[in-house]
């Protein structure tokens, strides 16, 4: 799996009159995995969303593997089926099976026949460890096998990039590893990642570089364990006393 | 068996016959419209959502006997003459599509965002979206409700008495009519007793499939 590379260039968001996003520039590179830490309210899940345009953004632009996926015309739903996202609120379809929440996008979007996707399927939800819950309804799991099972509907339509937002956020403790554990897997094989996190020992652990978004600007960024012990900005300072503690 | 009973009850069956008729009728075209109609005011067009929503609200809020009187009195003067039946389904329609619409957009109001989030970053279009991740859900929250609506739907046929349809209660009303007027008893008890029974023959069940469903879905 090779994943595929972002760049966000002067992109600003606003709601109504109040600008969320002020300007950041970003660039993932294939393979690389970014963490991004910051205050709440300091517009981390907006950057996020920005990436794949669930937020249409104010002005600036979004690149994906080079493409501006922000200029007119451009088909959103092909794009963004080349970005996978996972939420933090996990949002499975409650209505379908663990196999089904994996099958329903490439059955229905790519026409892949339901004997493929299935196949594919049960290789991913092995993948994440549940290979025997695949016939799970979401309420029958619990909130670290839906996670799982979130990460690998994302999976099913291959994408280039995978977009995590506080995804151990409102879990039980004892259950963050277990989906950490994938995202360490999926990490290894090479896959562009975009996370969203609290989790300061992944940070430090898999990601390549940490931005600290605070503001609505990209404050400070580094190398994790560069910016985490030693922090070149009093936002960023004060942040991670709060966190680190 | 008295010599009365045959021919009332003939006489109300086939009153009986067009109640069902007309029941079947309203709420076949009620629903049908009232799902595109709900569907429509979700959509983001401000523009589709206001004519909608005019519709929605003229004939929720115009009592049904009313919109029965327009369309049976008042179009003929215009020159469009209607027949009663078809009056009555008419306007039992327009009242019921009216409440599905609301019940629909209720219910596809109420799944959560995140749901149409996780759809659209799967590549979901508004479409497929609507049709694979939100209905089926909507469709389970909307079920209870329409399930009482059906059932007063059903209730509501009666008013088509009043703008002269022979259903079951009009045809009740004649027999014990021409009961007295024949000058014996009217048997008003038993006739009016039998058709109570078979509304609630019929909607009681409904009432109580209504209840399970709603029950299933906590
Ligand atoms: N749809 C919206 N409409 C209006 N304001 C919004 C919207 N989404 C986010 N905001 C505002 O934008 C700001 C940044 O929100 P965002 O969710 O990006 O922050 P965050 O860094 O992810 O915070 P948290 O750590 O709490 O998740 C907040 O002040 C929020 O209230
Ligand atoms: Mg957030």
């Amino acid at each position: 799996m090779t994943g595929g590379a972002i760049e966000l260039r002067g992109v600003h968001k606003a709601f109504g009159d109040v600008e969320v996003l002020r300007g950041v520039d970003l660039t993932v590179a294939t393979g690389e995995v970014l963490v991004v830490i910051g205050p709440s309210g300091g517009g981390k899940s907006t950057l996020l969303r920005c990436v794949n345009l669930l937020e249409p953004v104010t002005s600036g632009q979004v690149l994906l593997d080079g493409e501006d996926i922000t200029a007119p015309g451009v088909d959103l739903d092909q794009v963004r089926r080349r970005i996978g996202m996972v939420f933090q609120q996990f949002n499975l379809f409650p209505h379908l099976s663990a196999l089904d929440n994996l099958t329903l996008a490439p059955r229905k979007l790519l026409r892949t026949a339901r004997a493929d996707a299935e196949q594919r399927a049960h290789t991913l939800l092995e993948r994440v460890g549940l290979a025997d819950k695949a016939a799970n309804y979401p309420r029958q799991l619990s909130g670290g096998q839906q996670q799982r099972v979130a990460i690998a509907r994302a999976l099913m339509m291959d994408p280039h990039v995978m977009l995590f937002d506080e995804v151990t956020s409102a879990l039980d403790p004892e259950l963050v590893s277990e989906v950490l554990d994938v995202m360490r897997d999926l990490a290894g094989s090479g896959m562009t990642m975009l996370c969203v996190t609290h989790e300061m020992g992944f940070a430090r652990e898999l990601g390549d570089r940490l931005v600290f978004v605070d503001g609505g600007v990209i404050a400070e960024q580094g190398p994790p364990a560069t910016v985490l012990d030693e922090p070149r900005h009093d936002r960023t300072r004060q942040f991670l006393r709060k966190v680190l503690r | 068996m008295p010599a009365w009973v045959g021919p009332v009850a003939s006489y109300v069956g086939q009153g009986l016959v067009t109640t069902l008729l007309l029941s079947l009728v309203s709420i076949a075209a009620s629903v049908l419209l009232g799902v595109v109609a709900g569907t429509l005011l979700t959509l983001p067009s401000v523009a589709v959502r206001a004519v909608v929503r005019v519709y929605v609200e003229i004939w929720r809020g115009l009592p049904i006997i009313i919109t029965l009187f327009f369309i049976f009195f008042v179009l003929p003067v215009i020159g469009l003459d209607v027949d009663t039946f078809v009056a009555a389904a008419v306007g039992l329609t327009l009242w019921g599509s009216a409440n599905v619409a609301e019940v629909v957009r209720g219910a596809v109001q109420s799944v959560p965002r995140g749901q149409s989030e996780a759809g659209a970053a799967l590549g979901f279009g508004w479409r497929p979206r609507m049709r694979y991740v939100i209905l089926p859900q909507a469709t389970r929250r909307a079920l209870p409700p329409l399930v009482g609506l059906v059932v007063n739907l059903t209730q509501q046929t009666s008013l088509a008495a009043v703008i002269g349809l022979l259903d079951v209660l009009e045809a009740s009303q004649r027999s014990i009519e021409r009961l007295t007027l024949s000058g014996g008893q009217t048997h008003a008890v038993e006739i009016l007793g039998a058709v109570l029974l078979v509304f609630f023959v019929i909607c009681l069940p409904l009432t109580v499939l209504s209840r399970r469903l709603e029950r299933r879905l906590r």
